[in-house]
């Protein structure tokens, strides 16, 4: 069924573009509704999970556009990201939970096709093709957009750092 | 190289997609640039802490509204499907032509006048057709007593009296006989039993068209 397979990687997706939870909810019903009046537009040649992933792509960037998520501020990162089990495990140090709250709330500063590489690259963990191949894009022009967007994380984090030092 | 163009190397470089020379280049420059360095350091970190976000699990809530999509959309596109069949189009055109008229009509500045143009025209249209009727039923009554005799010149002329002037051929097609030369009442001349002259004045008044 779609809904088994395909329901985590999309509301994971919504969550970490949009850092809303309520949102990401409601991203997903709506790319679920969108992909069952799709379906029939589906070419079976082709790879089904990248199809509908370029299509959940197409929905939150447009949504983005449409309502301009910037303005609106990301979930604190205590809310839902810490209640994820390997957060609960006693070896997490406090600095790394600071990097982590820094990166998570400066995927705000991206701009979203940016934004949506990095998820897809580094934190869903595709490779440079499956990339390319959701974000309808040449592999160079995927691997120049990550290089911009973890280099603007960077550093955003390191005047974080610095700013920590200087305290 | 300076830093701006250094900087583009370090992604590539922690995933180690340089060729020996560039490596070599980016590892000097790290050597003697703290910034690259601090950089880098926070590109890693920036790496892992994306990495090790975690992925959410989909709350009952959201499941169970996500398994009733289906149902919902079935259910709003049967509707919808019935009003978007090809043959209802045509129906759907004129229905759409009609409410616009109706909406003219009834919500337009000019309804007064509308009703005014309507009424007068179904007036000149039920007098028309009263003109007619008086028209018809005079015409009846005039040729009322040259009914027989018109009946029987139309007889002659159209062949209703086949059996008398002509006969069937073998094929079923009908062949005409020359006319009786014997003066018969009832086969005379048209111009001799029916002709405009013999109409009353009464039915001739009628039929004059007005300029």
């Amino acid at each position: 069924m779609l809904v088994d397979t395909y329901s985590r990687k999309v509301f994971n997706m919504s969550y970490q573009f949009s850092g809303s939870y309520e949102e990401a909810e409601d991203m997903t019903q709506d790319i679920f509704f969108k992909l069952y009046s799709s379906l029939n537009k589906y070419d079976f040649s082709k790879n089904f999970t990248a199809w509908f992933l370029t299509l959940a792509k197409n929905h939150l960037i447009d949504q983005y556009r449409r309502t301009k998520w910037q303005k609106k501020t990301r979930d604190d990162f205590n809310e839902h990201l810490l209640t994820s089990e390997d957060l609960d495990s006693p070896e997490e140090d406090v600095l790394k939970e600071e990097n982590k709250r820094t990166v998570w709330q400066a995927l705000n500063d991206l701009p979203s096709e940016t934004r949506m590489t990095v998820i897809l690259r580094d934190i869903q963990g595709k490779s440079y093709e499956e990339v390319a191949e959701i974000m309808s894009l040449p592999v160079g022009t995927v691997k120049s957009r990550l290089n911009r967007g973890r280099l603007q994380l960077a550093k955003i984090l390191n005047e974080k750092k610095e700013k920590r030092n200087e305290m | 190289m300076r830093c701006e163009q250094i900087e583009e190397f370090l992604s590539p470089y922690l995933e180690d997609e340089l060729n020996p020379e560039e490596k070599r280049t980016i590892e000097e420059h790290l050597k003697t640039c703290p910034n690259c360095s601090l950089l880098l350091s926070s590109l890693k970190e920036t790496r892992e802490s994306l990495v090790d976000l975690p992925q959410l699990e989909v709350s009952q809530t959201l499941l169970t509204r996500l398994y009733s999509i289906p149902q919902k959309k079935k259910r709003y596109s049967l509707g919808l499907d019935f009003f978007l069949r090809p043959a209802l189009q045509p129906v759907l055109a004129a229905a759409t032509i009609v409410l616009t008229l109706f909406s003219f009509y009834f919500f337009g500045p000019n309804k007064r006048s509308i009703d005014r143009t309507i009424n007068r025209q179904l007036h000149l249209g039920y007098g028309a057709v009263e003109k007619l009727y008086a028209k018809a039923d005079s015409f009846v009554a005039a040729l009322g007593e040259y009914k027989d005799s018109i009946l029987v010149s139309l007889k002659n002329i159209t062949g209703h009296g086949e059996t008398e002037n002509s006969t069937s051929d073998k094929n079923g097609g009908i062949k005409w006989k020359k006319k009786s030369s014997s003066p018969d009442k009832q086969n005379l001349p048209l111009s001799q039993e029916f002709s405009p002259s013999s109409f009353p004045s009464e039915w001739a008044r009628s039929t004059t068209v007005n300029p």
